[in-house]
């Protein structure tokens, strides 16, 4: 037997009345290792405009490197605490912000190690199929064999490193124009 | 901070199947005007199937109530509008169940108004109809909500646009971005085939084949509905419970 997969949707203008119950914005509760990061930025469209009705969602390994989910048969701990799962909408102004730790390296296909970095899916009214795509840690010298952020051309990577400040790392996302956000699929 | 797993596997993770031509949208469609600016110019890249792309949240049932199943009995009266059921079954490409997803819905009132504030048609919200349901599949992948048949509502895609009768579906199947995560379920009537967001292949392709399509019964009262999320190869471990196996809980 083969069936198709269902045909995507946008969620609309109006997802709030059904995804708002698991927004979570702060993945470090209490017993879960690592220090504390900031991680916030803004989503814009191909106009430069603010993206005013968004939700991301990140799913991230702990900072030991382990996924709380039992594919990952790998022997770095896990933490009760930890799931690894953030969702919040985008502001008036199109920001959004999580608190988390930098999680560990998990495994690469075939051996070695992937940078950290912290998965992503966008999804928003005016877009049919949700978007993917990754955050990498700046100044992270594992980013250089990385075998994903090594597979995206050189000019385009840079928008898959978030960018450290003061208080936070920041990581904007363009949807379409000049520094158009790298997107996957698989 | 960080240290390394002691079992470097060299495995190589079973891959996902590719989707059947024509039964996932663009995400660049004119027609439906908002996609025009919120759609990538550039081509997509391929990624490779890693841990990161086979994993993805767990949901346990301590996060749901006992009335979230049934938007006719979140509130103190009755909401106003013909009870339908929604039921069916989440399955992956090979028709195997996929059990213990969360599915999450929302839609508008038996008027055509979602309590949202930036919902400005002029049709009545119900005091007692917030619109949103969540449930977990069962170990047949099956759901089951109760709610009333949402009306439809003007939107301002074109003139004198109409939005069919629809719910919403938020699907979180074995991995954390495997697609779709978000479906629609349609009333079937005619208005569905004029939505500019129901992609032409959607409506020729799987939305027929596949039943994304609110049939109400004889009875009226329930419409059935299945599911697909894509398929690996390979699936991964689960408990019959749906929790973490014991040996790395």
């Amino acid at each position: 037997v083969s069936l198709q997969t269902t045909s995507s949707q946008t969620v609309g203008p109006f997802f709030h009345i059904g995804l708002t119950w698991l927004f979570t914005d702060n993945l470090v509760a209490a017993g879960v290792a690592g220090d504390p990061v900031v991680l916030e930025g803004a989503i814009t469209d191909g106009d430069g405009q603010p993206v005013i009705d968004a939700v991301v969602e990140i799913w991230q390994a702990n900072s030991h490197g382990r996924y709380a989910h039992p594919e990952d048969t790998g022997t770095a701990p896990l933490e009760n605490a930890w799931t690894g799962f953030g969702r919040i909408a985008t502001d008036e102004n199109g920001r959004f912000r999580f608190t988390t730790v930098k999680p560990g390296r998990v495994a690469a296909p075939g051996g070695g190690l992937q940078a950290p970095h912290i998965n992503v899916t966008i999804f928003m009214r005016g877009m049919l199929r949700q978007l993917v795509t990754r955050i990498y840690f700046p100044a992270d010298p594992a980013n250089d064999e990385d075998p994903v952020l090594q597979s995206v051309p050189e000019s385009r990577r840079a928008t898959l490193v978030a960018n450290a400040d003061a208080n936070a790392l920041t990581w904007n996302v363009r949807l379409q124009g000049e520094g158009e956000t790298v997107f996957f699929e698989y | 901070m960080t240290s390394r797993p002691s079992n470097l596997s060299a495995k190589l993770l079973a891959g996902y199947r590719k989707y059947d031509r024509g039964t996932q949208p663009d995400y660049q469609h004119p027609p439906y005007a908002s996609t025009v600016k919120r759609s990538p110019a550039q081509p997509l890249i391929v990624l490779p199937t890693t841990l990161s792309e086979v994993t993805g949240p767990i949901f346990g049932f301590e996060r749901i109530r006992p009335n979230d199943f049934d938007l006719t009995k979140q509130h103190a009266g009755e909401p106003i509008g013909e009870r339908i059921v929604v039921t069916g079954r989440l399955l992956d490409g090979n028709a195997r169940a996929v059990p213990h997803a969360l599915i999450e819905i929302w839609q508008a009132n038996a008027a055509g108004r979602y309590p949202h504030p930036r919902d400005q048609h002029n049709a009545p919200t119900d005091p007692n109809f917030t619109g949103a349901g969540r449930t977990l599949t069962d170990d047949q992948g099956r759901y089951r909500f109760v709610t009333i048949r949402p009306g439809e509502y003007p939107w301002r895609n074109h003139f004198n646009a109409w939005r069919p009768a629809h719910i919403h579906f938020s699907i979180f199947g074995p991995a954390f971005a495997n697609p779709p995560r978000h479906a629609d379920v349609f009333s079937g009537r005619p208005a569905a085939r004029l939505r500019p967001h129901v992609h032409e292949h959607s409506q020729r392709g799987s939305t027929q084949a596949h039943g994304v399509d609110l049939r109400l019964g004889d009875d009226h009262s329930r419409a059935g509905t299945r599911l697909q999320v894509r398929h690996r190869a390979a699936r991964p471990r689960r408990n019959p419970d749906g929790q973490l196996p014991q040996d790395i809980a």
